[in-house]
C-alpha cells in the first residue's frame, strides 16, 4: 500500500475510533443500568413478580449482557481499546457459568463485580471524567478510632457502659431508638452496634440492614432468645449485669477483623480467563490476588508474594495439581500453607489423590462468587488464627514470652546501632493473686485480657507488647524519650484503674504498677541490660505502694 | 483458479462492519459486499459470486455456523473458501469451527492494518 493511502486509512480509522468510543460509552452506561435492574430483581422485597417469572427475567438480562460483552470483547481491540476488550472478555467468561448451569443463581458479589468492572471500563475509556470518579465511594480508613453505637430503647441510658467503652478509646454514640440509629447510619455507618435487647427482639429487625456486627445485651438467657438473636445475625450475646471487659474483648476481635490486612491469594490455573474471573471476584471482596500461569515458577512466586492461600486447578496440561501441591509441601516454609483445589464434581478419585498429596480442601466448579469469597475468607481466617496461636499468647493475643524477649533484644540492638532512644517497661497487675483467689481464674483471665486490650489501644502499632509472665507484661516503645514514655504508661495505668470488673453482682477494680527505663538516660550498667533495669524499676514501684509508674 | 478479488462479508455489528470493510477495501484492494445477517447473505451470495466469504460467528437469527451449512448447500459455492471471524478464542472453540468446514478462523479483535493480509493468507492456504 502506498504511504498516501495508509495515511488516509489511518485518518479514517481515527474517525471511526471516535465514533466507536462514543457508542461504547453509551453501551457501558446502558450495561450498568442493566446491573441496576438486576440488583432490584435480586431483592425479593422490591419485585412484585412471582419467583419463577423473576428468575426467567434475570436469566434473560444476563443472556443479553453476555451477548453485549462478547461484542465488546471482539470489537474494542480493533479500535485500539485493548484493555477494555480484555476486561469485557473476562466478564463474558465470568457470566458463562451462570448461563450454562441452571442451578447457579446470580448473586450480589457477581453483580458488584460486574458493576465495578464496567465502571473501570468507563474510566479507561474516559479517564478525565471526574464526575464518575466522585460517584465511587472511597474505602473507609481503618485507623480512625472505632465507632461503636449503643442503642438502648425504652431504657435508662447506661452511663456506665458509655464511660467504660470511652475509656477504651472507642468513639461511642448513644441512641434511644432503632429508627434514630437507622437514619444516622445513612451518613456514617458504625463499626459495631451494641444494643440492649431487654425490651424484646422484635423491634430490632431493622438493625439487620446496617451491615455491621451486632452485639446484644439482655437479661433473658433462654434458648429461644438466643436463637432469635442468632437469626438477627448477632455476633455476641451478653447477659446483664454486663461484664464490660468481656464485651470489649469481643469488640476487639470484631474490629481486628475489620482492620486486618487484605488476604493474599495465589491462583494457579491454566485457564487464564477463569483465573482472571476468580481474581476479579476476590479483589472485589478486598483480597490481594496474583495469578501464576507458569507453574514452574511456583516456589519463586510463593517467596515473593507470600500468599496466605493457594487456589489451584486440579487439571493442568503440563503439571498436575496434586503433583504441584506435593512440590510445595516439600518446602518446610510452605508445609502449612492452605492449598485449595478447584475441580469438577466428577473427579472423586482425583480429589482423594490430591488430598493425600497435601491439599486441604476442594471447591467444586462451577462455584458462585459468594461461595468462592466465603470459602476463601473462612480458610484464610482459620490459617491466620493458627499462625497466631503459634506465636501469640492465646489469652491476650500478645507475643509470648520467648517471642517478645527476642523481639525486644533485637529492637534494643537496633536502637543502639541507629542512635534513637527507646523505652523498655515492665508492667504487673497489683495483687493479682487476690483476684484469682477471690473471683476465680476465669475472672482473672478477663482482667489480664483487659490489660492487653488497653495496651494495644493506648500504645502505637509500632510498639512491641508481650505477655512476659502470668500477669506481667513487657513493652518496648521505640523512638521514645523518658518523659513521653512515662506519660503513656501513666495513661495506661490511669485508665486501667477506672475499669470495673464483675463477678456476678460483685463489682471490683484493679490497679497496675510499671517500671521503665529509657535507653538515653540509662547508666552504663543499665544500658547493658535494659530488661533487668526495667524490672528493677517495677520492683521500686511495687515497694513504694503500687498503682504507679517508676523510672 | 482465479485470484482473490471479491469478498462477501457477513457481520451484524455496524462498527465492526465499517472498520473491516475499510480495511479490506483500502489495504487489501478487495471488492467487498457486506451483509448484516446470514439470511441476507444467502439471498445475495449467488449474484455477487464471491471468491471468499467471511462469517461472523455470533449473530442474531442465523448464526455463523448455520449460515455456513446453508451456504454449503448451494452448488455454485462448492469451491469458495469460508472463514469465520470470532471473539471466541479458546482452542476447542476454534477447532469446532474448523471442523464445520471453514478454512480458518480470524480472531477478534483484529488489527485493521493486518486484516487483509490475514484474509489473503487463508485464501492462499485454501488454494494451496
Amino acid at each position: 500500500m502506498v504511504d498516501n493511502e495508509q495515511q488516509q486509512l489511518e485518518q479514517k480509522l481515527a474517525l471511526l475510533n471516535q465514533g466507536y468510543q462514543q457508542n461504547l460509552q453509551a453501551e457501558l452506561v446502558s450495561l450498568r443500568q442493566v446491573i441496576e435492574d438486576l440488583q432490584g430483581r435480586l431483592d425479593p422485597t422490591q419485585t412484585s413478580e412471582s419467583c419463577d417469572t423473576n428468575l426467567a427475567a434475570v436469566r434473560t438480562l444476563l443472556d443479553d449482557m453476555n451477548r453485549r460483552l462478547h461484542k465488546i470483547a471482539g470489537s474494542a481491540g480493533t479500535f485500539g481499546w485493548d484493555a477494555i476488550g480484555s476486561r469485557a472478555r473476562v466478564l463474558e467468561a465470568s457470566l458463562t457459568p451462570w448461563l450454562e448451569e441452571n442451578t447457579v443463581e446470580a448473586d450480589q458479589p457477581l453483580l458488584d463485580m460486574l458493576d465495578q468492572e464496567l465502571y473501570a471500563m468507563q474510566q479507561a475509556l474516559a479517564p478525565c471524567d471526574q464526575h464518575i470518579i466522585e460517584a465511587f465511594p472511597k474505602p473507609s480508613n481503618a485507623h480512625t478510632p472505632a465507632s461503636i453505637w449503643l442503642i438502648e430503647e425504652n431504657a435508662e441510658p447506661d452511663k456506665r457502659i458509655f464511660e467504660q467503652l470511652t475509656n477504651f478509646s472507642y468513639e461511642v454514640k448513644l441512641f434511644s431508638t432503632v429508627a434514630e440509629a437507622q437514619v444516622s447510619s445513612e451518613n456514617t455507618p458504625p463499626d459495631v452496634v451494641v444494643v440492649d435487647a431487654t425490651p424484646g427482639l422484635e423491634s430490632l429487625l431493622p438493625l439487620k440492614t446496617l451491615g455491621c456486627p451486632l452485639l446484644f445485651i439482655s437479661d433473658q438467657d433462654g434458648f429461644e432468645d438466643r436463637i432469635k438473636a442468632a437469626q438477627l445475625n448477632a455476633h455476641g450475646y451478653f447477659l446483664k449485669p454486663l461484664n464490660i471487659p468481656q464485651l470489649v474483648s469481643r469488640l476487639e476481635q470484631l474490629l481486628q477483623e475489620r482492620s486486618a490486612p487484605p488476604a493474599r491469594i495465589l491462583i494457579v490455573d491454566d485457564d487464564y480467563q477463569l483465573a482472571a474471573y476468580y481474581q476479579l471476584v476476590l479483589e472485589a471482596a478486598r483480597m490481594e490476588v496474583r495469578i501464576l500461569d507458569h507453574p514452574r515458577q511456583i516456589i519463586e512466586e510463593l517467596g515473593s508474594f507470600r500468599p496466605e492461600l493457594l487456589l489451584m486447578d486440579v487439571h493442568m496440561p503440563e503439571y498436575d495439581g496434586p503433583d504441584l501441591a506435593s512440590v510445595v509441601r516439600q518446602y518446610d516454609e510452605w508445609s502449612s500453607l492452605p492449598i485449595v483445589f478447584l475441580s469438577a464434581e466428577t473427579d472423586l478419585n482425583k480429589q482423594v489423590d490430591a488430598l493425600s498429596h497435601g491439599a486441604d480442601d476442594f471447591l467444586t466448579k462451577p462455584i458462585s462468587a459468594a461461595q468462592l469469597v466465603a470459602s476463601v475468607r473462612a480458610r484464610v481466617a482459620r490459617a491466620r488464627t493458627l499462625s497466631a496461636l503459634l506465636n501469640k499468647d492465646s489469652l491476650t493475643g500478645l507475643l509470648k514470652h520467648a517471642s517478645i524477649k527476642s523481639a525486644a533484644i533485637n529492637e534494643i540492638a537496633r536502637a543502639y546501632r541507629q542512635g534513637y532512644p527507646l523505652v523498655v517497661a515492665m508492667l504487673d497487675i497489683d495483687h493479682f493473686k487476690n483476684v484469682n483467689d477471690t473471683y476465680g481464674h476465669a475472672v482473672g483471665d478477663v482482667v489480664i485480657a483487659s490489660v492487653a486490650t488497653l495496651l494495644r489501644q493506648r500504645l502505637r502499632q509500632t510498639d512491641l507488647i508481650g505477655r512476659y509472665g502470668g500477669e506481667e507484661f513487657l513493652i518496648v516503645l521505640s523512638h521514645c524519650g523518658e518523659q513521653d514514655g512515662w506519660k503513656r504508661l501513666e495513661d495506661v495505668r490511669k485508665y486501667f484503674a477506672k475499669l470495673r470488673f464483675n463477678q456476678g453482682e460483685q463489682e471490683f477494680a484493679c490497679t497496675l504498677s510499671a517500671g521503665m527505663v529509657c535507653s538515653r538516660d540509662a547508666t552504663e550498667e543499665q544500658r547493658s541490660n535494659l530488661l533487668i533495669a526495667a524490672d528493677e524499676a517495677l520492683y521500686r514501684a511495687k515497694r513504694s505502694g503500687r498503682n504507679q509508674v517508676c523510672n | 483458479m482465479s485470484s482473490l478479488e471479491r469478498i462477501l462479508y457477513v457481520e451484524d455489528d455496524l462498527d465492526i462492519q465499517t472498520v473491516a470493510t475499510l480495511a479490506l477495501e483500502v489495504v487489501g484492494g478487495f471488492n467487498v459486499k457486506v451483509c448484516s445477517s446470514g439470511e441476507q447473505a444467502l439471498e445475495e451470495v449467488v449474484a455477487f459470486a464471491p471468491d471468499m466469504i467471511l462469517l461472523d460467528v455470533m449473530m442474531p437469527g442465523m448464526d455463523g455456523p448455520t449460515t455456513l451449512k446453508a451456504l454449503r448447500q448451494l452448488d455454485s459455492l462448492d469451491e469458495v473458501p469460508i472463514a469465520f471471524m470470532t471473539a471466541k478464542v479458546q482452542s476447542h472453540e476454534v477447532d469446532q469451527l474448523i471442523k464445520l468446514g471453514a478454512v480458518g478462523v480470524i480472531t477478534k479483535p483484529f488489527d485493521p492494518m493486518a486484516l487483509a493480509i490475514q484474509v489473503r493468507s487463508l485464501w492462499e492456504q485454501a488454494h494451496g
